[in-house]
């Protein structure tokens, strides 16, 4: 089942930021999910705006538990915006603010009384360009954990995020000298175990690989499927092999005639890349657009 | 965009038919020879069918390059798997042609008579205009043209049955028509064989199209079912 999202202007049933059964229930194994075991995220009409323009459009759409969604569409549709929202990255941008609901578990993570910081730490984030800090290869894997008071064993937590992001054959003799001498490829996985060490629930990646060569995207791709056992992921990626390849779900995002991102089309990534139902997704997988 | 590669995307589109009308009219020929005993005409279509073979090769060849260098997706890797294996099915027609061209060199004209030939004629006319409107409703991406070319299939068999019934006579008659009787009934059923194969190709070509067109894979049963059901809801007969 692929879900059609309408693109703005509408006057839709979910414009009032409604879950509308259909479009939140995304089919596992060919069944439509128990959305309220298998959802682990939920956007149910969102709205982002930097200032007074309006970066996302009613957006409703739901990531299923353990499994990798990719977010795809032509530049400024508003895609990584999206991403961001869903671990309140956006709170960092003075000027943006955001309507409508994002669930994590059920729970509304824009109400008041949840801790952004807490948000960030369940729903990780790996960013465009790999960014280890100016330390060891080590404390750059800890420093999360560290910082928020992890009482366990530092060495057994660092070895541990290492072999999950399949690094450890390669730094364990090397864990003292400074992350930044590793690769691009190497960099990049250094920054999921470090993202691993605070043991997130969800891990949200915007581009993770845009920055590395062939062989180090493939590695990071095979990563992703060994971590999604354990972990739900999200990925903003340009690259649509790499979604057709690496993601169970795909959505996919355009941009209207304000340029404000809405949600075109979200389903089984094996549907959308081989019979999508939106002929604009057609036209951009095609790339006879964007 | 991709102008380069829509481009080869419709070179291919007008290959299958080029090879379409090849086989097809190749079918039409073989049948046409055997009733002559046109022994030239026949070993000139054997010769040809090294060409469609090498057309088909082409056309894979190409299909495989487009997949490798292009990365398509969606409606253009439909059309492009579709293309793959219609080249399969018209190959495998001209490989009937080839055969009953190969048969009418052992029969020498011998026939059996006009009826045989007629219900054989009648037989290649109607997997010619199967093939020929499949390939065209392929290229246009016409589902609803497809229920009436796969209906034609049960006529086809029909025409097939009725060759079977009168080879069996002449097969018994070695009495009047010699020893040979019975192997050259033999080789005339597997002319109305292969000409009713031809026709199960327009099938299978008319489900590449349906899948082409909406990426459902259908049965041809399904599909002259879903058309009765379309025309029924219509208020049509």
């Amino acid at each position: 089942m692929t879900i059609e999202a309408q693109a703005p202007p509408k006057a839709s049933a979910n414009s009032d930021g409604a879950p509308v059964q259909n479009e939140t229930s995304a089919p596992v194994d060919g069944q439509v999910a128990d959305t309220q075991t298998s959802m682990v995220l939920e956007a149910r009409g969102v709205n982002v705006y930097y200032s007074d323009f309006k970066a996302i459009e009613d957006c409703n759409l739901s990531i299923v538990r353990n499994q990798i969604t990719a977010l795809i569409g032509p530049s400024g549709c508003g895609k990584s915006t999206m991403l961001r929202a869903f671990n309140r990255m956006n709170d960092l941008v003075p000027t943006c603010h955001l309507d409508g609901q994002i669930l994590y578990h059920g729970q509304d993570i824009y109400s008041p009384k949840v801790d952004p910081v807490a948000i960030r730490r369940r729903i990780g984030m790996v960013f465009q360009k790999p960014n280890p800090f100016p330390k060891s290869i080590y404390d750059n894997v800890v420093w999360g954990a560290k910082v928020n008071g992890y009482k366990g064993d530092l060495n057994e937590l660092a070895e541990r995020s290492l072999r999950q992001a399949v690094l450890w054959d390669e730094v364990k003799d090397l864990l003292d000298t400074s992350g930044l001498s590793l690769s691009g490829g190497q960099q990049q996985r250094l920054c999921i175990a470090r993202t691993l060490a605070v043991k997130p629930d969800v891990i949200l990646m915007d581009e993770p690989c845009s920055a590395l060569d062939p062989l180090a995207t493939l590695r990071i791709e095979e990563l992703m499927q060994d971590l999604k056992g354990e972990y739900t992921i999200v990925i903003v990626t340009h690259n649509m092999q790499q979604a057709a390849r690496a993601s169970d779900f795909t959505a996919f995002f355009n941009m209207g005639e304000s340029r404000q991102g809405y949600l075109v089309e979200y389903g089984r990534t094996d549907d959308l890349f081989t019979n999508p139902k939106n002929s604009m997704t057609e036209d951009y997988i095609t790339g006879r657009f964007g | 965009m991709r102008e380069h590669y829509q481009e080869e995307l419709d070179r291919l589109e007008r290959a299958i038919v080029a090879l379409g009308d090849t086989v097809e009219r190749s079918i039409g020929e073989a049948v046409e020879l055997l009733s002559l005993g046109d022994r030239a005409g026949a070993e000139r279509l054997i010769e040809r069918d090294r060409a469609v073979n090498g057309k088909r090769d082409a056309l894979q060849s190409d299909v495989l390059r487009l997949i490798a260098t292009q990365s398509p997706m969606a409606g253009d890797v439909r059309l492009l798997t579709a293309i793959f294996e219609i080249s399969s099915e018209l190959e495998r027609v001209g490989d009937y042609a080839k055969g009953i061209a190969r048969i009418s060199l052992i029969l020498g004209g011998d026939t059996f008579g006009p009826e045989i030939v007629e219900l054989l004629v009648r037989m290649s006319d109607t997997a010619r205009d199967m093939l020929r409107r499949s390939v065209h409703a392929f290229v246009d991406r016409d589902v609803e043209a497809t229920s009436d070319i796969i209906d034609r299939d049960d006529y086809v068999d029909g025409l097939y049955k009725e060759v079977f019934r009168h080879v069996v006579d002449m097969a018994s008659m070695v009495e009047e028509r010699g020893p040979e009787a019975f192997e050259h009934a033999n080789y005339l059923l597997w002319v109305a064989h292969n000409l009713e194969r031809s026709a199960d190709r327009a099938t299978n070509i008319c489900i590449k199209v349906v899948f082409t067109a909406r990426g459902e894979v259908k049965s041809a049963h399904a599909l002259v079912e879903d058309a009765k059901g379309e025309r029924a809801s219509d208020g049509a007969p």
